[in-house]
């Protein structure tokens, strides 16, 4: 959203229009909720914190308290990073909880049996992929997305441009929309 | 929003992936997170590459691989990481012994080879400044006839139009050079590069720099209007020896307005996949 929608956004809200609120909540909840998942690790936490985060914002917006209504991307993933800090300030003082950046490190809880279906199938559709790329392909994946290798190291050892490198994971992100487009039809 | 967060920026440094596997420093991670809240461009590909990597720990998981043990151990674990590597000591050794047996056969080769391709660029700048004397002549010749012509014609008026619109079709067509936007947020950008186009050219030519991949067999350019229209397209464009595609396309077909040259390779595999994208705004100039 450009500066001057979110401000026209935020004016619109400050005139009582419900619909503009409707819109807010729609634009941001699925960023909210990504940046609330990785600072809990946990869904239903998040869920939560993403409620609280749109309550207070929508607020805040209808008193008049946004200085900068061009910024309110800003105000809004910092209003959510804060409810994660104070959620985690909470908790550690309970139950002696961790910082919340190395809650990212904290694993969801069990997955349940339609999660695991699904992961079932996201491994049939990377399978079919990991076949249908190069031997050196294939090592970039696995060097760069599960050994967590640097980009500049894998590089080296297979001497590989960054544009290259780019281009290897762009392909087979493609490829991957590829297979879910074609295995959701 | 964060304005120096763009989608260039974010591609070519892996952000996205780096973003999701917790190594973005900290103040990359805000202003990321700031850019991404409401790009749903960014979010669309968060997921898919979230997706991806999941599916990727999953296998990995199946095949009894991990991510704390060093990779390379692994390789004969699992078939697809299966392959030699140019790191492994001793194909490093046999790689070294070559190389210094090679380098004296290539300083020789090498010499001989310079003089051969000079040779070859001397034979084709003749041959090029052969065809453009010819084709110059036969240009003269054409304007020669169509005077002629128009003069025998007798009525003035239609002498004067025919043929200054033959004598037009037979102007060299102008050229224009664009950068790739590949990645760029279009819809919300102005264009980078403006094209004027003449309605006294009936073509014009495009030549769109990118860097050219090896692996692609040919290519396909498309030309799409801000409605998403196909105007035009073209397949099994060659590759071309520079990082660079000459496109010919009728000037008729733009009108005033914003436009997208979009390139697709075809892989061995026999799949379009982007290869480069130009926004260009055409002014239509009478």
């Amino acid at each position: 959203m450009e500066a001057t929608q979110a401000g026209q956004l935020v004016a619109r809200i400050l005139a009582g229009e419900k619909s503009a609120e409707e819109e807010l909540v729609q634009q941001y909840s699925r960023g909210v909720s990504i940046i609330l998942n990785r600072s809990t690790g946990d869904r239903s936490i998040s869920e939560d914190l993403s409620q609280e985060t749109f309550q207070i914002a929508l607020e805040k917006i209808r008193q008049g308290e946004i200085r900068e209504p061009d910024r309110l991307s800003g105000f809004i993933v910092s209003l959510a990073r804060n409810l994660a800090s104070d959620h985690f300030r909470r908790s550690r003082r309970l139950e002696g909880f961790a910082d919340p950046d190395e809650a990212e490190l904290i694993p969801e809880s069990s997955p349940s049996q339609l999660d695991r279906l699904l992961m079932k199938e996201k491994s049939k559709m990377v399978r079919k992929l990991l076949d249908e790329m190069s031997e050196r392909d294939r090592q970039i994946l696995y060097r760069f997305y599960i050994a967590e290798d640097d980009k500049d190291r894998i590089c080296a050892d297979l001497q590989l441009s960054s544009l290259h490198f780019n281009r290897v994971l762009h392909r087979a992100r493609e490829r991957y929309r590829d297979l879910y487009e074609n295995q959701k039809l | 929003m964060a304005r120096d967060m763009d989608h260039q920026h974010i591609r070519e440094n892996n952000v996205i992936s780096l973003y999701l596997m917790g190594k973005l420093p900290e103040e990359g991670r805000a202003q990321f997170e700031e850019h991404f809240v409401d790009c749903q461009q960014c979010l669309d590909e968060m997921e898919l590459t979230n997706d991806l990597r999941a599916g990727l720990k999953q296998v990995t998981k199946e095949d009894g691989l991990s991510k704390e043990n060093n990779w390379v151990s692994q390789r004969g674990r699992a078939a697809w990481l299966k392959a030699p590597t140019l790191w492994q000591p001793r194909l490093l050794a046999y790689a070294g012994l070559l190389f210094a047996v090679s380098l004296t056969a290539v300083f020789f080769a090498g010499a001989r080879y310079h003089r051969s391709e000079l040779a070859e660029t001397k034979r084709l700048l003749d041959d090029s400044q052969r065809r453009y004397a010819e084709e110059r002549q036969t240009s003269e010749n054409l304007e020669k006839q169509l005077q002629a012509s128009a003069d025998k014609a007798g009525d003035q008026k239609a002498g004067d139009q025919q043929p200054q619109s033959l004598l037009a079709s037979l102007q060299p067509a102008p050229l224009f050079f664009l950068s790739a936007t590949r990645g760029a947020d279009d819809s919300k950008s102005t264009p980078a590069n403006h094209i004027e186009v003449s309605t006294t050219s009936p073509w014009i030519v495009l030549s769109l720099e990118f860097e050219r991949d090896p692996e692609f067999q040919s290519y396909r350019a498309r030309l799409i209007n801000t409605e998403g229209n196909v105007l035009w397209s073209a397949e099994k464009i060659m590759p071309p020896p520079s990082d660079a595609i000459a496109i010919s396309l009728p000037s008729g077909l733009l009108s005033k307005g914003d436009y997208a040259l979009v390139l697709d390779g075809l892989t061995s595999a026999g799949r379009y996949v982007p290869a480069a994208h130009f926004s260009f705004r055409a002014i239509v100039q009478k």
